[in-house]
């Protein structure tokens, strides 16, 4: 069932004891926030687990926080995550992840997009975005292992910045740990987009995948 | 989700739907003829869905002005025989409660249901109202389902049961079961082929006789209360492990949810469970049978203790009374919505145990985390509120009206974004149409400030045609500004009366907001186009200036449907060479398009922007080309 199956698989059994998967998916509106959280829900669709997503949509696209919930497993009862209960967070905006702290905890990873969204306060020098080391830091404080990159510039390398959101589907990919095999997350991407976007958006994904498994890698030495 | 797909007559296949998209797979289901309803987060989807399948399935399918001409008009449906569903949000049935309250004593001879989202934590910016009230305001019946499967079964249901108690039914949900998605195996689909039939009986359709009134409040109660044991054995409402166990749990809506997650986590078999998914009539002997011989209940609901008060007046009724924990001694919040963590706490308070996540970090994570730069929400890039808005600030500027010199009432919908920064233009924001009557009553009051209502066309369309009407017919001096960008923006771009298109496949005519105001008599109307900083600053002088009631039509297409239209032919460019990174541009339009580059001069976002030409028209040493639209 699991990416992983090569080895004894601590996370398949963790999805077994918790009875579910849970991603978190946050960022700013317009960033692709519900294409990305539909793209984890059909994946996991594709390893016939039970999967339920919750969104608040209406003012996704004016500028404001967006944050939304994906789990799957054997059985579902509500799509929030619980606090400190996500096993990976999207942040598809720096700061985002700070603002949606209370999903972190021991068994996160966190999927950083480095590239900021600057409120119109910190333009006009008002107030202070806060550092990246900072940010980063204060996720591990909590437990978190963070792989971060730039998803902008990713999507800029395959000639579409809109295809920035699947290079963290690549990553969550690349992190082996969410029972969903590299091939179904590519099913699922076929099945969701325009057949036009699909060549770029693979493209996106691959080069997502390849970032976070050279981060992992890292991490390991 | 394929719309097609939706309307897939094969039984007890399995699809992922949200949950307003199960509510209208219910509705196919019930062979519904009639849907309406007036856009509102959480609950615009279900029409939304059947829009684009209305004509092969032979449904008829469009949005109404308002909430209560949707339920009016699904209502002549409902009383002809034939089905008619109604969409609203919460403050849309407010709107509709006049309707709703009148056909109660009627009664219908169709099915008619009426589906109303509620949001609890304001998800939507709207006030928290828990409407499980107005089924005991209406005395009609009220389902809440908790998941998108049982919104399916529970609209089918709501239609069988309006018809065989002639009520109408009310569906009720909140934003976490309308916008949560899951898996909802479908039914199979009734072909209705009904003949419309209406005969005159003034003493059930009219109320102006007491006698008959009276009869008909006589009807509705004997109604409502014959069918308690009709509702009280759906499965929406759910026992599990009734023994003799002490303590007892009764939840509604998403907070059963949470429930069953934490009693499974922490393996809490000991505990007798009950969902109560009818709000009305409330199951009453199921809960008295509940109660019974427990030493202590919680009640779990979001919002407003509903439940409770109903669980502690079947108490009262017993023997042996068992202690009711709930909203009313402080054991779950009133505000705001539930999480896991509401119903570990206030599971943990009634069985003595705690059920709260330990974090691993040595401190609290309030005292390591920074004070993060809120994101207000902000008008997208392109869009012509800011052009409005941008010349109502530059108009006050150059009457030197002072900062706060000038009143500016705002409305309900994305006009409203005008009160953040950089505007800071709107004073208030009450409900649907209010910009214009708040406005007068400022006036009536004594208060000699200029006043400028601001509000879009769907909203005025809604509510604020009476109000204008008002204004006319006591000659008080607001000036009106319609946003007019021809569509229902915020709610995902459902058309409004003044759209220029039609509305699933039934003609609709674009109605002009000028001629109206025209047709009652203002005396100073003007059309604009927002992208005219200039043109729109001077109308805008012009109506201030004007000794009476006026109004302004700031007319341009929302910038989001100008790219759905593929219209934006270029976007801005700066030339850096001559931009001084004064951030003239961000402090007057704020557009999130406009970021700052490395240099500390201003650069385009070109994923974000949509074209317009408001920040080369504020850039006061012209660094900054123009995009361009085609119409």
């Amino acid at each position: 069932m699991c990416s992983c199956m090569s080895v004894p698989c601590h996370h398949c059994r963790e999805v077994e004891l918790l009875r579910q998967f849970n991603v978190v998916v946050t960022g700013v509106g317009g960033q692709g926030n519900l294409l990305l959280t539909q793209l984890v829900a059909n994946s996991a669709r594709k390893e016939g687990f039970q999967v339920q997503t919750g969104e608040t949509l209406g003012m996704a696209q004016r500028g404001g926080s967006v944050t939304s919930f994906v789990r799957y497993g054997k059985e579902v009862s509500t799509p929030i995550v619980p606090n400190h209960g996500s096993h990976i967070l999207i942040s598809l905006e720096p700061m985002e992840a700070l603002r949606a702290i209370r999903y972190v905890g021991s068994s996160t990873s966190v999927l950083l997009n480095t590239r900021r969204r600057v409120p119109i306060q910190v333009i006009l020098g008002e107030q202070e975005y806060p550092d990246l080391r900072q940010i980063e830091g204060i996720l591990k404080s909590v437990g978190a292992i963070v792989f971060s990159f730039d998803a902008v510039e990713l999507g800029e390398r395959v000639g579409d910045v809109r295809s920035a959101n699947v290079t963290m589907l690549g990553g969550m990919a690349a992190l082996g740990n969410s029972c969903i095999k590299v091939e179904s997350f590519k099913e699922a991407l076929k099945q969701t987009l325009h057949e036009k976007l699909l060549h770029v958006n693979l493209q996106a994904f691959n080069l997502g995948y390849d970032i976070v498994t050279s981060l992992k890698s890292e991490l390991h030495r | 989700m394929n719309h097609l797909e939706i309307a897939s007559d094969s039984v007890g296949r399995t699809q992922f739907l949200m949950g307003n998209e199960a509510l209208a797979r219910g509705a196919i289901e019930a062979g519904v003829a009639f849907v309406t309803g007036y856009p509102g987060t959480p609950s615009s989807e279900v029409i939304g869905s059947l829009t684009p399948i209305a004509k092969k399935l032979g449904m008829r399918v469009e949005w109404a002005v308002n909430e209560k001409v949707a339920l009016e008009l699904a209502a002549g449906v409902a009383f002809t025989g034939l089905r008619a569903l109604v969409t609203m949000k919460n403050a849309g049935l407010n709107v509709a409660a006049d309707p709703l309250l009148s056909i109660a004593y009627s009664g219908v001879d169709g099915g008619l249901v009426i589906y109303v989202a509620d949001d609890p934590s304001c998800h939507s910016g709207m006030e928290e109202q828990d409407s499980r009230f107005y089924a005991s305001l209406s005395l009609l019946p009220m389902l809440e389902p908790s998941n998108p499967q049982e919104a399916k079964d529970a609209v089918v249901e709501a239609f069988n049961l309006s018809e065989e108690l002639k009520l109408p039914i009310i569906v009720r949900m909140t934003t976490r079961v309308a916008h949560s998605s899951a898996l909802v195996t479908s039914g199979p689909i009734q072909r209705l082929t009904r003949k419309p039939r209406f005969e005159k009986d003034v003493s059930r359709h009219t109320r102006a006789s007491p006698i008959w009134c009276l009869e008909q409040h006589h009807r509705l109660d004997r109604r409502v209360r014959e069918s308690t044991g009709l509702f009280e054995k759906l499965p929406l409402n759910h026992l599990l492990m009734n023994g003799e166990e002490r303590y007892g749990i009764v939840a509604s809506g998403v907070a059963w949810n949470y429930l069953i997650e934490v009693v499974k986590e922490f393996g809490l078999n000991d505990l007798a469970l009950l969902k109560i998914g009818v709000v009305n009539p409330i199951p009453s002997n199921l809960i008295r049978r509940f109660l019974e011989k427990k030493k202590s209940i919680l009640v779990l609901e979001e919002l407003e203790p509903y439940v409770e008060l109903n669980v502690k007046a079947i108490a009262s009724e017993l023997v042996d009374r068992p202690i009711i924990h709930g909203k009313i001694d402080g054991t779950t919040p009133r505000v705001g919505e539930f999480s896991h963590e509401t119903v570990r706490k206030a599971l943990g308070t009634l069985i003595e145990k705690d059920l709260t996540y330990h974090q691993i970090s040595s401190k609290p994570i309030k005292e390591v985390l920074p004070e993060l730069p809120a994101r207000s929400l902000q008008f997208c890039p392109g869009c012509p509120h800011v052009g409005t808005y941008t010349a109502i600030n530059r108009a006050i500027n150059k009457l030197r009206l002072g900062k706060e010199g000038a009143i500016v009432t705002g409305d309900i919908g994305c006009t409203i974004l005008g009160m953040n920064k950089p505007f800071e233009s709107c004073w208030t924001e009450v409900c649907m149409g209010a910009s214009i009557s708040i406005a007068a009553g400022l006036k009536y009051g004594g208060i000699s400030k200029p006043i400028v209502s601001t509000i879009g066309d769907s909203t005025f369309f809604h509510s604020g045609l009476p109000a204008l009407v008002n204004l006319v017919l006591t000659n008080t001096k607001v000036v009106v500004i319609v946003l007019d960008n021809q569509i229902t923006a915020m709610t995902g771009h459902q058309p409004s009366p003044a759209t220029p298109r039609m509305s699933a496949g039934h003609p609709a005519k674009t109605i002009r907001i000028e001629d109206v105001a025209k047709s009652i008599g203002v005396e100073f109307v003007r059309v604009v186009d927002p992208f005219d900083l200039n043109a729109t600053t001077e109308a805008v002088i012009a109506a201030l200036n004007f000794n009476g009631p006026s109004v302004i039509v700031s007319r341009r297409m929302c910038a989001l449907d100008a790219r759905r239209k593929g219209i934006i032919e270029s976007l801005a460019t700066i030339d850096s060479e001559k931009c001084t990174g004064c951030l003239a541009c961000v402090r007057l339009i704020g557009c999130p398009a406009l970021v700052l580059g490395p240099d500390k001069k201003i650069a385009v976002d070109k994923l974000q922007c949509n074209g317009c030409n408001l920040c080369a028209a504020v850039c006061p040493y012209h660094a900054i080309t123009a995009g361009k639209w085609s119409y």
